[in-house]
């Protein structure tokens, strides 16, 4: 093929031709209808919106509550064991004083015999 | 660590945690044929929980919470005489005698004794052991930390615990502030 030839095929290959009619609008009818395919409705977008931010209010809330619950556990079980540990400190000092108070007394009787 | 060695530190160390605890069991089924019982048995687990908790006016507290690992104290008051066995106590109080035990106060009395022993550790005092057995009282009270007779002292007065005098030639005397130095000051009237 020589540099003619391949010109004048180029140029038939390259020339312009008209579109058939109606295809613009059946493409954009198309388009249109994929488009409507895949869109969700306003609604459904909303409530998906409102019921994530729900669940998530609901989960942060319920998150609190159980914390809030187990410190108040807590707080109860460390009053009983404070109750318990000034009882301990209690009859442990009253024994003491008692020993000593007991050894204090003997000792005297037992010199003045 | 080399694992040769970790097993007899865990195996030892859990040895050394068991034994601060004293096994009291065979005093179980006391509490029915006593008038008054008081069952305590706190662990580091629950002085840890106290000392979150302690409120800023508890310094003296939280002070000597830091320094004592377990609380143990046992009581029982009984209508009359021989309710418990005399026997069971001696054989506390002889094991109290051995190991890390050092005795520093031992009273005998008719029907019963008292005993005060010190916890040694390695690096000095380890809490203390008191056994009070008397005719119609016994009492056991098992402290374990890093701390001496003297800390308690600094106790007294405060919390409901009774205004006793614990120094060497002081003699016990309730002033009557609480309910608890009331009770004390009408034992020694007695």
């Amino acid at each position: 093929m020589d540099e003619r030839e391949f010109e004048e095929k180029m140029r038939a290959a390259l020339r312009p031709v008209e579109a058939p009619d109606g295809l613009a609008e059946q493409i954009i009818r198309r388009a249109e209808a994929l488009a409507e395919r895949t869109r969700k409705p306003v609604t459904q977008q909303a409530w998906l919106r409102w019921g994530a931010l729900a669940a998530l209010l609901a989960m942060g809330s319920f998150g609190i509550l159980r914390w809030e619950e187990k410190k108040r556990a807590e707080q109860i079980e460390a009053r009983k064991v404070a109750e318990q540990f000034t009882m301990a400190m209690n009859i442990t000092t009253r024994k003491m004083a008692r020993i000593q108070k007991n050894l204090v007394v003997e000792v005297p009787l037992k010199r003045g015999h | 660590m080399n694992s040769k060695y970790l097993i007899p530190v865990v195996f030892f160390s859990l040895v050394a945690f068991a034994e601060q605890e004293l096994d009291l069991s065979f005093l179980k089924g006391l509490e029915a044929k006593a008038k008054e019982s008081t069952d305590i048995n706190l662990g580091p687990e629950q002085i840890q929980l106290l000392m979150g908790f302690s409120g800023e006016g508890s310094k003296e507290l939280l002070g000597l919470g830091k320094s004592i690992e377990r609380v143990q104290v046992k009581t029982f008051e009984f209508d009359k005489d021989g309710m418990y066995s005399v026997a069971e106590m001696e054989g506390l109080r002889a094991k109290l005698k051995s190991g890390d035990f050092v005795p520093l106060i031992s009273v005998k009395e008719k029907g019963g004794f008292t005993e005060i022993v010190m916890r040694k550790g390695p690096k000095g005092n380890r809490g203390f052991v008191i056994v009070s057995a008397e005719a119609r009282e016994l009492t056991v009270v098992n402290i374990v930390g890093d701390l001496d007779l003297a800390s308690l002292g600094k106790l007294t007065g405060k919390f409901g615990i009774p205004n006793i005098q614990m120094n060497s030639g002081g003699t016990s005397k309730g002033k009557g502030s609480s309910k608890g130095g009331k009770e004390d000051q009408d034992e020694d009237e007695k």
